[in-house]
């Protein structure tokens, strides 16, 4: 029995694609539950909430049963559903033209501020929370820097902005985010 | 700070995050399992339209080849019966054999040889039934050589057309009439005859002007999961405010009961869709416009503002109207019932549609030149679709030559109208409409 999180061996991976290539529901369903939980907290990293998460995974998991037969074995699988995940969340962020609205930085810290639930520990989840509360081409340009490793080049030309924009956006988030680190930091020490 | 050298905060994100996992929720998987269901639904739709459509085309192509075949075979049909009918006659009387034999065996067939003029011309209407022989003949010299009394020459000749003198040998047509024996110019009247080919044509012809009202829907199918959302928006923000087409109907009757109808028509729709926002994107040339999406396709509005917008800025727009204009050739299969002064034709066949106009206009609320409307090109329509039509004719014939008709007609496009579109558009339509009739 497979477990979530569980190295998977490749040839139960392979007849995982096969079944799911023949639209084999059960395939369908142990590909989901073997990858979602993972993919869960990239959607909700590069979303403001878990509505807009859950709503990426899908999006990203129906992708992933179309274009399943695509899948070229030199790498690996998860790394390859990440990539899904990852262009439809960009997806919605192009789709979405409120999200270039620029929030200031005073504005930021006040939001967080007034997060009333943030434990003297730092949870996992909390760290989530703060970067759904960054704007979103803070926080899409964070993600694709720190967790995607991509360049700012690359950033750039996927968020259709410039690279020097790209890098203040980063300084900016990590701004914001050490602000808000900082007295809980503090009150743990 | 220099955002490419290895970051505190960057370090303590990554390795608290990087091996975090956490289960969505249950309805995740209904929605997804729901979309799948869904996806497969469509997929199987798909392919029975696409089958249904293959055996729609298949079945035109049988029907045309089966009023082909029909007609040829009544014309081998009559051909033969004339031929067997004349045979005797031929044998006599092209050959140059007298003889009253021919009363005998064709009693009606044929004048007596004490028979007027008048008589024989009576005679020769009763033959008028079908004029079966070729104009070139005659006219490249094949001549017919007939003996006898003049009269009876004359019989044979107003009987030719009925004899049906196609003849691949050449043969000579000279006449011997005596000084007081008619007609005129036989060989004039002959060629008339011939060429009542023409006439012929002509009198199978029918033309008809027509106008109608229509009434159109589309049916919609996502092309793009993510923003399918987005399309049924669309759908239920536009409706259609008038439809209409006016043309042309030429009809050919095959035989008493088929007709074939072609011609052509100019037909326009338009619609509203209700104030709402609309973004800026790139538009084809890289420029950064306002889209305006509709059913059918979407246009970029310029703004007014001196100040370009930038990706993803929005703005409110009034309602945008749009425009569709094509030009259509329909080819259709007729079957005709008559009833006294009515006839009515049921017919199927395909459309050739062609895309003459399509526009989009709207207002940009709240920029300084607000009150101008913008019209531009609407994009992402094919130039040119398919579509299938049902069509009845109910005509009340005024005269022999006038009749006024109700044109009730059902038509559907047999691929979506539009490409590179979010949305797949395939639109039908019920048009009633009134027509003139012509018949040559």
């Amino acid at each position: 029995m497979l477990k979530k999180g569980q190295n998977i061996p490749e040839d139960t991976l392979q007849q995982l694609i096969k079944g799911c290539l023949t639209g084999d529901r059960s395939c369908q369903r142990k590909i989901y539950d073997l990858y979602g939980a993972k993919m869960m907290v990239l959607c909700l990293r590069y979303s403001k909430n878990r509505e807009e998460a859950e709503e990426i995974l899908q999006d990203g998991f129906l992708q992933l049963y179309k274009c399943i037969g695509q899948y070229k074995k030199t790498g690996s699988f998860e790394g390859w559903l990440r990539k899904i995940m990852i262009n439809c969340a960009l997806q919605r962020y192009r789709s979405k033209a409120n999200l270039f609205r620029v929030i200031s930085l005073a504005e930021h810290h006040k939001s967080l501020i007034i997060e009333e639930d943030f434990t003297e520990k730092l949870l996992e989840k909390e760290l989530i929370r703060l970067i759904q509360t960054l704007s979103p081409v803070y926080r899409m340009v964070f993600n694709l820097y720190v967790f995607e490793g991509m360049k700012h080049k690359e950033i750039a030309l996927l968020l259709d902005i410039s690279e020097g924009t790209s890098k203040s956006n980063l300084s900016d988030a990590r701004v914001i985010l050490k602000k808000a680190l900082t007295p809980n930091l503090k009150m743990t020490k | 700070m220099d955002a490419n050298k290895p970051n505190e905060i960057d370090e303590l994100f990554r390795n608290s995050l990087q091996s975090l996992a956490d289960g969505p929720s249950d309805a995740v998987w209904e929605k997804i399992e729901n979309r799948l269901d869904r996806d497969d639904h469509l997929f199987y739709r798909a392919r029975f339209r696409f089958l249904l459509r293959v055996c729609v085309c298949l079945l035109i192509v049988v029907f045309a080849l089966g009023i082909l075949i029909l007609v040829h075979f009544n014309y081998g049909h009559q051909v033969s019966r004339m031929a067997t009918r004349e045979s005797g006659e031929s044998a006599s009387g092209l050959r140059g054999e007298t003889g009253d034999n021919h009363r005998s065996r064709e009693p009606h067939s044929f004048p007596g040889p004490h028979s007027s003029e008048e008589n024989i011309r009576k005679n020769k209407l009763s033959y008028s039934y079908m004029v079966i022989g070729n104009s070139n003949d005659l006219a490249s010299g094949t001549s017919l050589k007939l003996q006898g009394e003049p009269e009876r020459q004359a019989a044979h000749l107003y009987s030719l057309p009925s004899l049906g003198f196609q003849s691949s040998e050449p043969m000579t047509l000279s006449f011997r009439l005596g000084k007081n024996d008619p007609p005129a110019d036989l060989t004039n009247d002959l060629k008339k005859r011939a060429g009542s080919g023409h006439s012929s044509f002509l009198s199978r012809l029918s033309v008809t002007p027509y106008f109608s009202q229509e009434f159109a829907r589309y049916n919609l199918s996502d092309n793009n999961d993510s923003t399918g959302a987005n399309g049924r928006e669309i759908e239920k923000r536009e409706r259609s405010v008038f439809s209409a087409s006016g043309g042309i109907f030429l009809g050919y009757q095959l035989n008493r009961r088929w007709t074939i109808q072609s011609g052509i028509s100019y037909s326009w729709s338009s619609s509203i869709l209700d104030p709402s926002e609309s973004f800026a994107v790139k538009d084809n040339n890289g420029n950064v416009q306002f889209k305006v999406n509709t059913i059918s396709g979407y246009g970029y509005l310029s703004s007014s503002s001196a100040v370009a917008p930038g990706v993803g800025d929005s703005v409110m727009m009034d309602r945008v109207y749009s425009n569709l204009h094509y030009l259509t050739v329909p080819l259709i299969a007729s079957y005709g019932i008559s009833l006294k002064k009515f006839t009515l034709l049921a017919g199927a066949g395909v459309s050739f549609n062609l895309l003459t106009s399509a526009t989009v206009g709207t207002r940009i609320l709240g920029s300084p030149g607000d009150q101008l409307e913008s019209v531009v090109a609407m994009h992402g329509l094919k130039k040119v679709n398919y579509g299938v039509l049902l069509k009845a004719e109910l005509q009340y014939d005024i005269n022999s030559n006038w009749g006024v008709s109700l044109i009730p007609c059902f038509k559907n496009a047999l691929s979506p109208m539009n490409i590179r579109s979010d949305l797949a558009t395939s639109p039908y339509n019920f048009g009633i409409g009134l027509g003139i009739s012509h018949r040559f």
